[in-house]
């Protein structure tokens, strides 16, 4: 019993971290690019609603609307500053180094937003519930099912519209995409415009589940991100959703049975342990699995 | 002149630290293990001086061997990824190290005190420069030796066989097996040496400042290293150098006037010089080359 509860704590709670992994998957998986500032992008857009709201009061809908529409406006930004310029053989190199700089720069803003190290975010979803023994968080149950939600979307973006078609081809081959006429420009700042507007979303659900927002949320945004998409595979949407269950479970079962201070050594121990044994991830696309098995042919 | 002695220092492990990182990226290898194996040194060294009570000297080529060791055991698996996926291993790699020395409790009674790591507390009161009477500008000269023999041996290096070996590498991996370069090996060793400088400049910095602790090796500062030789540029060993000294030296401390603004135009600088100098801060004193790209 204690083990089940553990789990479905473990799985909600890492509903959170697919939340995360989708957005990142986006970047990683399609454009093939870190960006460091992600997390970033989403304190930022967070701190600046509220602080909006603490001048003119624009409710918890303009919040929403407004967190999504200034974190897409951000990334865009981070993309022409960082990503854009940067191509070649070093280019992913660099342009992670470009938005590291960059995750400073918005960390800072946000610390002057954000006078007293903590502001409280609204929330509103219903409470908690028990079924029989089990204690299950409604909250946490609903970000569950907005993460498969928007899955959907996703796929259907991706591998239904003419915008996913570019975007994909712009991913596949740069040069070749340009040659044939495509605005590779405009379609990476879409990638990054709808990766912002996705995070936003799943910043706003977290937020609002730990009805607080503190510094350390932009940092924790791009680990956990990060490592859920990671262990999930790389360009996989439902292996992002995967990977953050999976990353749920394992932590909230080595809280209950290790420790918590085993928690995240754990984390990166499956993480290295998952990256050398199977590069791609659990669920790793097709596409990878190819090119590196090209690469070993030759 | 007690804080000008402070930026000597600082700078000076830095460019150790950059330089580990430098002679991965000869092989084309994304590292953020840097800081690991930093951490490794700075700890082992340590523990050997405060606890065991070695000679500095000891103390510090036995850390230094150490992170080598760890460099060495990380470089097979790392050989498996590439690119990006390196990255991510390396940045396990380097929080799996932190963690552990987040954990890490080793404490014994000295003099009536009690001395060591003491896990979240960090690893206070490694005083072999104190009590043995060194100064503060014994300790900076110190350091910028090391970083003069660590500098004149990669100098070298680039103008023997073995520097054209990991450049081969690092150009073109295909180009360079089919030319009978074992990959395995050069990768490898290119991953031990830098273990190997990190490891020193860890031991360094631990017994400089007299304290560490895990927050000093985060993914932030694994970042700085990477990107000292990436913005300083891959054509010779002084590009890290002076990368250190404007990042260090100018962005940071000369910038002190600005205090909360001083982030906000750190990072916009560090953007521009990415993309106005692709070859790295070392193309200012060369003639432009616009042919070039990134």
């Amino acid at each position: 019993m204690e083990f089940l509860q553990t789990c479905i704590d473990g799985l909600l709670f890492g509903s959170a971290y697919s939340l995360l992994a989708l957005s990142f998957s986006l970047l990683f998986g399609v454009m093939k690019r870190i960006n460091l500032a992600f997390g970033s992008t989403l304190l930022l857009s967070a701190v600046f609603s509220l602080w909006i709201d603490s001048l003119f009061s624009i409710g918890i809908f303009g919040i929403f609307f407004l967190m999504i529409a200034s974190s897409a406006l951000i990334n865009i930004y981070v993309e022409k500053l960082c990503f854009y310029p940067h191509s070649g053989k070093y280019g992913a190199t660099v342009s992670m180094i470009s938005s590291f700089a960059i995750w400073m720069q918005l960390d800072e803003m946000s610390s002057f937003l954000l006078p007293d190290r903590t502001a409280s975010f609204p929330s509103f979803l219903p409470d908690s519930f028990f079924l029989k023994d089990l204690f299950i968080r409604i909250d946490q149950l609903f970000l569950f099912l907005i993460a498969v939600f928007m899955t959907s979307i996703f796929f259907y973006v991706l591998y239904k519209t003419n915008y996913g078609l570019l975007l994909r081809g712009v991913s596949f081959d740069g040069e070749l995409a340009k040659k044939l006429g495509v605005n590779s420009g405009k379609i990476s700042s879409f990638a990054f415009a709808f990766s912002g507007i996705f995070g936003a979303i799943a910043a706003f659900l977290i937020l609002s589940t730990e009805s607080q927002v503190t510094p350390f949320f932009g940092f924790w945004c791009t680990l956990k991100g990060l490592v859920a998409m990671m262990l999930g595979g790389i360009g996989s949407l439902p292996g992002a959703i995967i990977g953050g269950l999976f990353l749920g479970l394992v932590e909230s079962n080595v809280i209950n049975y290790l420790g918590a201070e085993y928690r995240d050594i754990c984390t990166y121990l499956i993480l290295l342990f998952i990256l050398v044994v199977k590069p791609g991830g659990i669920m790793g696309s097709a596409l990878l699995r190819d090119e590196r098995a090209a690469s070993e042919r030759i | 002149m007690d804080y000008y002695l402070g930026v000597f220092q600082t700078i000076g492990v830095h460019t150790l630290l950059g330089l580990s990182a430098y002679i991965l990226l000869l092989t084309g290898q994304v590292s953020m293990a840097q800081i690991g194996f930093f951490a490794i040194g700075a700890y082992s060294s340590g523990v050997l001086t405060v606890i065991f009570s070695w000679n500095i000297y000891p103390a510090l080529a036995f850390g230094a061997l150490l992170a080598s060791f760890f460099a060495f055991l990380v470089g097979f698996p790392a050989l498996r990824v590439k690119g990006l996926m390196l990255v991510i291993a390396t940045i396990a790699f380097s929080e799996i190290v932190r963690l552990i020395t987040f954990n890490f409790v080793w404490m014994v009674e000295k003099d009536g005190i009690m001395v060591g790591a003491e896990g979240a507390q960090g690893f206070r009161e490694i005083r072999y420069f104190t009590t043995n009477g060194w100064d503060s500008s014994q300790v900076v000269l110190l350091i910028w030796i090391f970083v003069a023999i660590v500098m004149a041996m990669l100098w070298w290096l680039d103008r023997v066989k073995a520097g054209a070996v990991l450049r081969a590498v690092g150009n073109d991996e295909l180009a360079a097996q089919s030319s009978g370069i074992n990959l395995t090996t050069v990768k490898v060793a290119a991953m031990t040496a830098g273990g190997f400088i990190a490891g020193l400049g860890g031991g360094l910095y631990a017994h400089a400042v007299s304290y560490v602790d895990h927050i000093t090796f985060t993914i932030l500062m694994a970042t700085f290293a990477i990107s000292y030789p990436i913005l300083g540029g891959t054509k010779n060993v002084f590009g890290t150098l002076l990368a250190v000294i404007f990042i260090q030296g100018i962005l940071i401390e000369a910038f002190r006037f600005l205090e909360d603004w001083r982030l906000i135009i750190f990072g916009l600088l560090i953007i521009l010089v990415m993309n106005f100098m692709p070859d790295g801060l070392v193309s200012i004193f060369k003639k432009s080359n616009p042919g070039k790209g990134n």
